[in-house]
């Protein structure tokens, strides 16, 4: 049984934009010969190896059925290589299904790292248009967003700096400013929120509040619960590639909690 | 990642133009922003290189003159840009990385941001020879004509091998050590410092069989004024099928699963 988010469509809202798996699960294929072929992807998760057509694999997600409707703000939450950040690029579209079906309805903007797109040695206005060629944003816009952007991000006169003198927060509020500006149906974003100070969170919370008055679905993944707290209303914790607990972000903070408790309780005994 | 279908990719490739020109274009420009003569610089070191090669690979063997210094200004930089696409292509996704862990972008567009970047270098680079035709301008007669057939095809060719060395390279990523000692080994066996009509026996035979020397004559003769050489076009359309078909067919067996060999 998919699991749904029930956020009502807002009103002139486009209705159709909806993001659902069916029995989806995902293997990262592991090479028969070399540990240097070991993927990025594969790198960084965790999960269970299974071996099948005589070949290994880590299987990053189980069998995860979800639907998330218009309107939706979930947060994802789980321990290291619990899965949150394949389940983000399988709902994103990037990542090839080994199994089981999805359904993108909808524009999808991603931040799942601050630095994509973003050239270190060009400036702040350089890596806007840069950024908009990424996403295919149109040229004529492009200024406008600037303006949002600057007033945003609050960078100033640093925006006329390279992005190499910003510090992190400034390059995450750089990209956050610019997902949640080119008019996407689906925000996706993983971690990168948390690498701001307390009133950037602030500032991403009214932005998202915004953009959910207007449109979309919003999914953050982050180990602060704290932060999600703020911004979704739904929580999923995901456990070894397998949804552990799907519900109100404040029973699904408390549940993660309570895992980790569990978790770290099991390795002291072993 | 990409769409499954070749035609799908390369449109898709297509509505995001503004992306490889821009990365392309900035790829080029990353190699020069610390000189304050800009893209000039592509063109001041391949003079530097042309030179070098003018004065001492041409005083060994025998040849001199303005057509020498108009034969290797266009040939070196041509050369080097097949070269490079070979063994620079290889490490396209590589490059690409970030992207394509973060959003679905068509495969195909990852070779134009390439090969854009590649171009601008070319352009630059080919300055030099510009430079030649001006203070020779007895070169330009009606064979130019062909170079509008010529430069397409080339600008095709490139960007075959380009792709098919990609999907190589996301295969066999160990390549790289022997594409980039098969390169320096085949700037000798390529007819840019010496001419393959003057070459009979063994070297006439590596000047024939070798593919780089078609992919260059279909441009470099017809710039010099010379006629085209039918048979390196034929060679050169030959390479285009073969190597782009073979590129297209292992794209789009392998499109969606190239994500895991980043």
């Amino acid at each position: 049984m998919a699991l749904t988010d029930e956020a009502p469509a807002k009103e002139g809202v486009d209705s159709d934009v909806r993001l659902t798996l069916h029995d989806v699960t995902i293997e990262y294929p592991l090479s028969k010969t070399s540990s240097s072929r070991f993927s990025d992807f594969a790198r960084t998760v965790g999960g269970q190896f299974v071996s099948h057509d005589d070949r290994r694999f880590i299987r990053a997600l189980d069998r995860i059925s979800l639907d998330f409707p218009n309107g939706s703000r979930v947060g994802l939450l789980g321990g290291n290589g619990s899965g949150k950040s394949t389940l983000l690029r399988t709902l994103a579209g990037i990542l090839p299904l080994t199994a089981g079906e999805r359904i993108i309805r909808g524009q999808i903007a991603t931040l799942f790292s601050a630095g994509v797109g973003i050239d270190p040695e060009k400036n702040g206005i350089a890596n806007i248009y840069r950024m908009a060629a990424l996403y295919n944003i149109p040229r004529r816009r492009v200024p406008e967003l600037i303006d949002d952007i600057v007033e945003f991000t609050e960078l100033g006169e640093f925006i006329e700096l390279p992005v190499k003198s910003y510090s992190s927060g400034m390059a995450s509020r750089l990209g956050f400013g610019f997902v949640t500006n080119i008019n996407a149906d689906v925000i996706l974003v993983d971690e990168v929120i948390g690498t701001g100070d307390n009133n950037f969170k602030d500032k991403a919370r009214e932005r998202m509040e915004r953009f959910l008055a207007d449109r979309g679905i919003i999914v953050v993944a982050s180990h602060s619960v704290e932060v999600l707290e703020t911004l979704c209303h739904t929580g999923l914790v995901l456990d070894q590639g397998s949804v552990a607990f799907y519900g109100d972000i404040a029973e699904a903070g408390e549940f993660h909690r309570e895992l980790k408790k569990d978790q770290k309780k099991r390795k002291a005994d072993s | 990642m990409a769409t499954t279908s070749i035609t799908g990719d390369l449109r898709e490739s297509f509505a995001y133009r503004r992306f490889w020109l821009i990365f392309g274009r900035d790829d080029a420009s990353a190699q020069f922003q610390h000189t304050s003569i800009g893209g000039l610089f592509f063109t001041v070191s391949t003079m530097i290189r042309v030179a070098i090669v003018y004065f001492v690979f041409g005083a060994a063997l025998g040849h001199t003159g303005p057509s020498y210094f108009g034969y290797i200004a266009f040939g070196f930089p041509i050369f080097m840009t097949i070269s490079s696409s070979i063994s620079n292509g290889y490490s396209i996704l590589k490059q690409n990385r970030s992207i394509i862990n973060s959003m679905r972008m068509p495969i195909f567009a990852l070779v134009l941001r390439f090969l854009v970047s590649q171009i601008i270098r070319l352009g630059f680079s080919l300055l030099v020879f510009l430079g030649f035709v001006v203070l020779n301008p007895g070169i330009i007669n009606q064979n130019w004509i062909w170079l509008l057939l010529t430069i397409p095809l080339f600008v095709c060719t490139i960007c075959a091998i380009a792709l098919f060395c990609m999907i190589l390279g996301a295969f066999f990523p160990n390549i790289f050590e022997f594409l980039n000692s098969l390169m320096r080994m085949m700037m000798f066996a390529t007819p840019i410092f010496w001419y393959a009509a003057s070459r009979h026996g063994v070297r006439g035979a590596i000047a024939l069989y070798n593919p780089f020397t078609h992919i260059i004559a279909i441009v470099r003769e017809p710039a010099l004024g010379q006629p085209l050489p039918f048979l390196s076009l034929a060679v050169v359309v030959a390479i285009l099928v073969v190597v782009g078909g073979a590129g297209c067919y292992m794209l789009k067996r392998s499109s969606e699963w190239l994500i895991y060999r980043i």
